[in-house]
């Protein structure tokens, strides 16, 4: 629960993510994993940009341990979970492109765990 | 690019008999998810900050160093600032989060900063004559 000393404490130099290092359960998803962003409904905050909302990406690395931001946005820090790089193709995420762009270029972006359902 | 996702313009408040799952869907859309939406060259100047930028910035890391927010609050709280996210500066956000912070969380009231503002446009007027 949040608590601000606690909070405090993280601020003066502990580090996030590192300080949340250890902290979550083991990850359900690996490297090299496809995986679907769900596309639920904004409810007040997150990070989940619209863009990738129904898109089929694949986990390249773990990132790190972290509260997901719809938690810590409200000060809540003690649910803390996986976070994964993912990798989607341009061409799975925009209907057209400009001329200098390549269809096989790809985009990378951190996501929670909460957001990902396998394929 | 044009996202699939990229949402529709706000809609006048629908009677609930028309108000579905997607006009929901469209109606919560987040102010700071603008990614694929138009937008067009950025102009790329050196600038130097403002005084009062680089205080903001100054306020901000108090606030979480002495245990008021986390950074993620902070920039929940800019996103929450509705169309006032996009019509100010971008350390303006930060400043306007970090007010409706100390006020939220009782540190200090509105009455009390609404005090201190005309207190220091006073001394600031008599400073500088026009």
């Amino acid at each position: 629960m949040f608590n601000h000393l606690r909070v405090a404490e993280i601020a003066a130099g502990v580090g996030d993510p590192q300080c949340y290092r250890g902290k979550a359960d083991p990850p359900k998803f690996k490297a090299g994993d496809r995986l679907r962003v769900k596309d639920q409904p904004d409810l007040f905050y997150n990070q989940t940009p619209g863009y990738i909302r129904g898109a089929i990406g694949t986990v390249v690395e773990l990132a790190y341990e972290s509260p997901a931001p719809e938690d810590e946005a409200w000060g809540h820090i003690d649910e803390v979970e996986w976070f994964y790089f993912m990798c989607f193709r341009h061409e799975d995420l925009w209907d057209d492109d400009s001329p200098d762009t390549n269809s096989s270029d790809t985009i990378w972006t951190q996501i929670s765990e909460r957001w990902l359902e396998p394929v | 690019m044009t996202s699939r996702n990229t949402p529709e313009p706000p809609q006048d408040a629908p009677s609930p008999d028309v108000f579905n799952h997607a006009r929901f869907k469209e109606s919560m859309h987040v102010v700071h998810d603008i990614g694929g939406e138009k937008g067009g060259p950025i102009p790329l100047e050196e600038r130097k900050s403002k005084p009062w930028e680089l205080n903001t910035y100054a306020i901000c890391e108090c606030l979480s160093w002495r245990g008021v927010w986390t950074n993620v609050e902070k920039l929940r709280r800019a996103a929450d600032l509705g169309d006032k996210y996009l019509a100010v500066p971008y350390s303006g956000r930060w400043l306007l989060a970090a007010a409706r912070a100390l006020v939220d969380k009782q540190h200090i009231t509105l009455t009390e900063l609404t005090n201190k503002i005309e207190e220091v446009k006073r001394r600031h007027a008599e400073k500088s004559p026009r």
